[in-house]
């Protein structure tokens, strides 16, 4: 339901960003939202000779986003939580763990960037907040430091979200539950 | 070209994968996320690192087995691109892929030669349970006789 809720939103706004001309294409590379397209519809990407430099590919592409996302980079972070919604669309395992390792580092260091990016696209946030939740269970944290984060951060996410969407996002990251296809 | 042969018999929540080469002879318990089963059969793997974790044993980035593109999971509710056999303590290090000891997954690794082939055949199975043989009727009758002339 959460892909067929989102998915024509996601499908246009790739379009657009990939009929835009380069110069204009709000810093996401045109090659990049063509394969982030293709991942999400299940298609070959077409960049890359074979599916073992498909995997090397998509797991770079991950990391340039990572990197611009921790620098703050608005647009960055919009694509590069776009790659969390299609990671989870898609079972990508791998990319999930990374997900849940390196979401809420990110999110340390650019809190707004992150939450203005959820506020501007809120159909991003069931999974955004899944794998904010998922950290602290992840690789043997049991549970550490959720408390602290949920007292330091539930009243920005009140503030940036609607209180439905905040409401959803706090359970998420309370209690992670891996949002269905 | 060198073919080798990964085996991973579950049961349950944990498994036993199984690499045997040359003098390396593992057996060695593993695991992976209950929500994300990759689905019985054989798969082509790679000797490979993972892009995004930096905590490999010999310093690199992560090592670990991939299990190519199109693999199936959860009863073939769909399949995806990015199974891999990496190191991990127990379930939490997973979110689909088998985890198991980081000693055993680098000497594994190590073994295998040349890197990012596919010159592995990974087998997932399941461990069917096995049961005894239905009572023979000729007994069940002779054992009922007896207690009635008792």
């Amino acid at each position: 339901m959460l892909r067929f809720q989102a998915i024509s939103v996601v499908l246009l706004g790739l379009l657009l960003v990939m009929a835009l001309p380069i110069q204009q294409a709000v810093g996401v590379d045109q090659d990049d939202a063509t394969e982030i397209l293709e991942s999400l519809l299940g298609l070959t990407v077409e960049r890359h000779a074979t599916a073992l430099a498909a995997m090397h590919g998509w797991g770079a592409l991950y990391g340039n986003y990572r990197s611009r996302a921790a620098a703050g980079e608005p647009d960055a972070v919009r694509v590069w939580l776009l790659i969390a919604f299609t990671t989870l669309a898609r079972g990508d395992a791998a990319t999930s763990e990374a997900f849940s390792s390196d979401l809420i580092p990110v999110y340390r260091r650019q809190p707004e960037a992150v939450l203005d990016a959820l506020s501007d696209n809120l159909w991003l946030a069931p999974t955004t907040c899944y794998f904010l939740g998922a950290y602290f269970d992840f690789e043997d944290r049991a549970g550490e430091g959720r408390q602290a984060f949920l007292t330091d951060e539930t009243q920005s996410i009140q503030a940036a979200l609607p209180e439905a969407a905040a409401e959803r996002c706090l359970r998420q990251i309370e209690s992670p539950e891996r949002p269905g296809p | 070209m060198e073919t080798y042969t990964i085996d991973v018999l579950r049961n349950g929540s944990s498994g036993i994968l199984t690499f045997k080469h040359g003098t390396i002879d593992i057996s060695e318990v593993c695991w992976w996320d209950q929500n994300v089963v990759i689905d019985a059969g054989t798969y082509t793997g790679y000797a490979t690192r993972m892009a995004n974790k930096t905590d490999g044993t010999d310093g690199g980035k992560r090592e670990a087995i991939w299990l190519g593109a199109g693999v199936p999971y959860n009863s073939g509710a769909a399949t995806a691109n990015g199974f891999f056999i990496h190191k991990g303590t127990g379930p939490s290090w997973s979110e689909g892929c088998i985890v198991l000891a980081s000693a055993k997954v680098y000497q594994m690794w190590s073994e295998i030669q040349p890197k990012e082939q596919g010159n592995i055949n990974v087998t997932i199975r399941d461990q069917k349970v096995r049961r005894g043989r239905p009572q023979d009727r000729d007994c069940t009758r002779r054992r009922y006789l007896a207690s009635q002339m008792a």
